[in-house]
This record gives C-alpha cells, structure tokens and sequence, in this order.
C-alpha cells in the first residue's frame, strides 16, 4: 500500500506518497459563489504553490478531493459547481505548465468516507497511475 | 429597451457598444475607468463608471438598469491572469477570481429581476480559456472555468423564469489585454513574444486571432431576445471545440 500523506516531505522527495488536499466547504452561506468558489479556488493554488514552488526539480504527485458541497437552492448548486469547475481548470493549467514535474488530479465526490475515494486514492499513489495526469475523478454518480 | 455593457472602455466591450449603436439600440456602457468611456460616448450612449465588487455602486447600477429599462445584458469586463504559478500570490488569485467571476454573479443579482420582467438575455463574455486549460494561465483559467460552470448549472432555471443565461467562449482576440497575456506566455516559454505569437497562431486551425469586431458580433449574436442560442458557445478558430 502506498503510503497517503498531506505533508510529507520525504516521501514526497522518493516519489513514493502522494499529497491531499480535502475540500469541504460546507459552511452555509446565503451568497455562496465567494465563500465556496473564491476562497477554496485561493486555498488551492496557494497549497499547490506551496509545495510546487520552492522544489521545482521534485516530482510532486498529488490530488484535490472535493466533498461536492450540498446544493439548497439553485444558486448553491451554481456555486458549488463553479468551484469543480474552477478546480478543473487549476488542474489543468497546472498539468500543462508543470510538465512532467507534477502529476495531479482531481476526486470530486460526496463525502471523503465514500470507500471509492479511499481506493482511488490508492489507485493514483501507485506506479499503475502513472500516466494519468490532469484527470477528474468524478465518484458522485453511479457508473 | 436597452442594453447593459459592462467593460465598455475596453476592445471588446467598446465594440459590442459601436456595434449595438449603429443597429439602433440605445446601450448602458458602463466601465471602472470613467476615462476609457469617452471612446464610446454618444447621444445612443448613456455611460456609468465605477467598480463592480463595491457594493454602493453595483446596487446602483441595479437601479439605473431597470430605468433604462435593460433587457440584455453583455458582461465583457474581466482582468487578465496570466501568471505562472510562481507568480500567482494569493492576492493576484483571489483579485482574479473576484473580477472575472464573483463579479458576474453580483451584476446578475442586480439584473436579474428587471430581466425576468422583460424576458430578457444576460451574457458572460468568457473565454475559451474557460473549456481548455493553459499553461502559465492558472488563476484565469480558474475564473473562467468557474464563471462557465456556474452558467451552466443556473441557466436551466432562469430559463423557467423567462431569462436566458449564456456564455460566449471567444479564442485569442486581438486585445492589448491578449497581447499583455502572450507576453508573458513567451517570457514563461524562453520564447520572443513574436515568435511565440506566430506559434500560437500555428496552432490555431484557421491560422489567425479574431478581429475584435468577430468576436464582438457573436457576443451580440448570443445576447439575442426571443431567439434560440447555444447557451455555450466557443468562437476560437478551432483551437477549441466544444
């Protein structure tokens, strides 16, 4: 089993973890575009500067897990999905820019106890996933 | 009836408005650069100047809407974010985000009951940047990513109140704003800009930019009143397809 860390920085320098971030924004909020969107799409950059940054010559793997945020209304909904959005194209610009240097993806589904982001999880630590990159993981619906 | 234009001072912005004008429509041109208004100022013209994330002002803005009697609305207004990660401080992100999408959701709130009694039209000007990821691009891609997504999860229901939401997706178009971003693409790249700019036109399956008349006119095409549209629309010579 590969080991799952946030921070880790010797694992990380071997290439044998991989980082997670979790995002839960669940907070309600009456105008949620900024709280959700805004304020979560900075985190996530800033986590990913963070580590990409001050070691460009590292190999970073890593992955975004978003616990889709719970609509009440319409306007959550359009919140909540601007924000996948928005992190699929952070994912996205970031695969292109970074190269070979960073492979990062994207698990989006309703809650971080579904067993399937555990194993999918597991799935992208592993040499297996190694030619994945930029890819969204989407667990919300049956397949 | 009229229509709101917001980024007026800018290319695009400024010629959606010459465009609107010379079909006959009256326009609101609003910008946050009162100074930048005098290119499209004209008796068809009624110009407001002032920053879309200040509470006062936008709720004004609402309120001068609904007197002008707008029914479409064309959100054009957007900063660029061109920045490789190294450069892309939180400030600049969230200033980004802010701007090129927080806004549109703020304007639409202020809009929106005017529209729903005119059966009106509101249109964010996005960007293929929105569909397709690039490079040296995180925090812009980000916005329009979200600002599209966010359209299409809303327009559904709007569209059951009688007000159509859209997004138009327009390629590289020939801004000072585009040429600002290319430059510091080719910097990012070890590339001359006009070396890189060349490549990029390459890349594009039609081999050039977009005028900005081109991309101002399908802005306009979209933001059509009892018409059927796409609700998303990609005008990117190719290079994107969606």
């Amino acid at each position: 089993m590969v080991p799952i860390t946030e921070e880790n920085d010797d694992a990380r320098r071997d290439g044998t973890s991989i980082e997670v971030l979790y995002l839960s924004p669940v907070e309600p909020a009456e105008t949620p575009f900024g709280p959700w969107m805004v304020r979560e799409t900075v985190r996530t950059i800033g986590w990913l500067r963070d580590r990409l940054v001050p070691q460009p010559r590292l190999t970073v793997k890593a992955v975004v897990v978003l616990a889709f945020p719970q609509a009440a209304d319409v306007w959550h909904a359009a919140a909540a999905n601007a924000l996948f959005q928005s992190l699929r194209g952070v994912v996205g610009s970031l695969t292109l820019e970074r190269g070979p240097g960073l492979r990062l993806n994207m698990i989006v589904a309703d809650g971080f106890d579904d067993p399937d982001v555990r194993v999918t999880l597991n799935f992208l630590a592993s040499d297996a996933a190694g030619f994945i990159a930029g890819s969204t993981f989407d667990l919300r619906e049956p397949s | 009836m009229s229509t709101l234009v917001t980024g007026a001072g800018g290319g695009i912005g400024a010629e959606i408005v010459r465009q609107l004008v010379d079909s006959g429509e009256t326009v609101v041109a609003q910008d946050v650069n009162p100074r930048s208004l005098a290119q499209v100022q004209g008796p068809a013209v009624l110009t407001t100047a002032g920053d879309l994330l200040e509470r006062g002002y936008l709720d004004g803005l609402g309120r001068l809407a609904v007197g002008q009697n707008v029914d479409r609305v064309i959100a054009t207004h957007g900063i660029d974010g061109s920045a490789a990660l190294e450069d892309a401080t939180p400030d600049f992100v969230r200033k980004v985000m802010e701007v090129n999408a927080e806004s549109i959701t703020l304007l639409l709130a202020v809009t929106l009951e005017g529209l729903k009694r005119s059966g009106g039209t509101f249109v964010v000007v996005a960007s293929q940047a929105g569909l397709h990821a690039e490079a040296n691009n995180v925090a812009y891609c980000a916005s329009k990513f979200a600002i599209v997504g966010w359209v299409m999860t809303l327009a559904p229901s709007l569209e059951r109140e009688g007000v159509s939401l859209r997004a138009f997706c327009p390629g590289c178009t020939e801004t000072p704003l585009l040429f600002a971003a290319q430059e510091r693409f080719a910097a990012a790249a070890g590339l001359s800009a006009v070396a890189f700019i060349e490549a990029r036109k390459r890349g594009i399956p039609i081999q050039r930019f977009a005028q900005v008349r081109e991309t101002a006119a399908g802005a306009i095409y979209l933001a059509a009143r009892g018409g059927r549209r796409p609700r998303i629309l990609a005008a990117s010579g190719g290079e994107v397809l969606h």
